[in-house]
């Protein structure tokens, strides 16, 4: 959310994904990513990821893309702004499926304490670029908004992230194959997601 | 080039997990109970439609597929006399993916006792992995698990339009690609109850992006494209109320059957297994009556 300083790179690891009702619990889909990103100046930062959960089902998944920091505020309580644009790829290894997904994500932030760290809120949007589901069905959400809410605690070596999203909002969630658990009621789907970085 | 090592190896490691298993909740047992049964039933019959001992007939089959050497040792229940097997009409019953066929007696049960009693033979097995079947179930040992238990009912000169294949749920996929593909002993009119339309489907409906299935699963359980190939009379029936797999499965799967003759079932309040409950024991069995006699 925060770019990076000039020339400071980070190797983090992100662990969470979307809530389900499982055994009686609410858990997350343990989806997890390690990124790298690069401070190309104080308001540019390009990053690229490698999903691991992905890995594992026999699928090459990366994120790859650029945080450009619109504004940056001086005053308290008035948040900077920055965005995010990145290309979401999957490459099936078995079936040699190749898909891709942009998004683009628009948050605003404040900084806290001595050590600058931050609490932001934003929404992350998904494009669906096929017009077609299976079976020749038209694809009815091509655009997906996902509300999102999240804190940054930083160390000098060290970042820890917590961040919830609202995963498609606007759609029902009654009697889906996946039990989805969202503090929205029948609304969407609760996405909660980890991270730790190291700082180099 | 140490760290060229550690990424093909972890290429290499992947795919070796797929949610292929995740459809197969078979339970093990040690022993067929079925009319003493005591586990958990979505539906309980009264004490006038139990079966006779002497119609309850449990055999082992083997199911051997292409590939295999020896095949698998799959358990079946034949219900009705099998005496008069040859003259009589069958219902062959695919169960869904729980368990065993102890869970599902209630429901062979009410079939076979469709419209008097003992009316209709019902023939019900246990895939691989459930029950006492050996093995382990897959897509294709789905099929040919079923497709044995046809030979079976040609082996004792049952004929194709004494057949009636009826699936419930994970069922309905043996049933509809038997119904549409088998050839030897094709079923006379299918019956399916509360469908998945397709792996696919389930899984644009989950993640509502156009995520291919085969990202996670190697499984595709396509009803909605066989049925194109079903030309049997179609009897579907789902719950408006189905939080497991919505109607609009079982919508997609009828809209596209291209035979000679399809009604549908649409039962408000319904859930996915309490169909027979929700209707009326006593309405379900008259349906599914006028739909045989038709």
């Amino acid at each position: 959310m925060e770019p990076l300083e000039k020339g400071q790179q980070v190797l983090a690891l992100d662990v969470g994904g979307p809530t389900i009702e499982f055994a009686g619990a609410v858990i997350p889909i343990p989806l997890s990513s390690v990124v790298y990103a690069r401070g190309i100046d104080t308001n540019l930062t390009v990053f690229g990821s490698i999903h691991f959960t992905s890995l594992l089902f026999g699928n090459i998944q990366t994120d790859i893309g650029a945080t450009y920091r619109i504004y940056e505020s001086k005053k308290p309580f008035i948040p900077s702004l920055s965005t995010s644009v990145n290309g979401n790829a999957v490459y099936d290894m078995n079936d040699r499926m190749f898909k891709f997904w942009p998004q683009l994500d628009v948050n605003a932030f404040w900084n806290f304490g001595e050590k600058e760290h931050y609490f932001y809120a934003g929404v992350s949007n998904w494009w669906e670029l096929g017009a077609f589901r299976s079976q020749e069905r038209p694809q009815l959400d091509r655009w997906l908004v996902n509300p999102q809410l999240g804190v940054v605690l930083k160390s000098k070596k060290w970042f820890y992230s917590i961040e919830t999203k609202f995963l498609a909002p606007s759609h029902n969630n009654v009697n889906l194959f996946v039990p989805y658990f969202s503090i929205l009621g029948e609304n969407g789907a609760s996405g909660i997601y980890f991270g730790i970085g190291r700082k180099f | 080039m140490k760290y060229l090592l550690y990424i093909f190896s972890l290429i290499a490691f992947s795919s070796c997990f797929k949610m292929d298993d995740l459809p197969f909740l078979g339970e093990k047992i040690t022993e067929y109970k079925f009319e003493n049964y005591e586990g958990e039933n979505e539906i309980t019959l009264p004490q006038s439609y139990n079966i006779a001992d002497s119609n309850i007939h449990l055999m082992t089959l083997q199911s051997k597929l292409p590939n295999e050497s020896e095949g698998e040792t799959i358990y079946a229940v034949y219900i009705g006399n099998i005496n008069s097997i040859s003259n009589d009409t069958i219902i062959v019953y695919c169960h869904g993916q729980s368990k065993h066929m102890d869970a599902y007696w209630q429901r062979a049960k009410l079939l076979a006792n469709t419209g008097s009693k003992n009316r209709f033979g019902v023939l019900m097995m246990d895939y691989r992995g459930y029950g006492l079947s050996t093995g382990k179930s897959t897509e294709e040992s789905l099929y040919q698990d079923v497709r044995t238990c046809l030979d079976w009912l040609d082996s004792k000169n049952v004929t194709s339009n004494q057949v009636i294949m009826y699936g419930f749920s994970l069922g309905t996929i043996p049933a509809i690609d038997l119904s549409a593909y088998y050839t030897v002993s094709a079923p006379n009119k299918l019956i399916i109850e509360a469908p998945m339309a397709s792996v696919e489907n389930l899984t644009e409906e989950a993640l509502l992006l156009d995520v291919s299935s085969t990202f996670f699963t190697s499984l595709k359980f396509d009803n909605v494209e066989k049925i194109k190939n079903v030309s049997q009379p179609l009897m579907w029936i789902h719950g408006k109320e189905d939080d497991y797999l919505s109607i609009s499965n079982g919508e997609a799967i009828f809209e596209r059957h291209t035979g000679t003759f399809k009604e549908p079932h649409r039962i408000d309040g319904g859930n996915h297994g309490d169909l027979p409950l929700v209707m009326g024991f006593q309405n379900y069995s008259n349906k599914v009556l006028s739909f045989i006699s038709r």
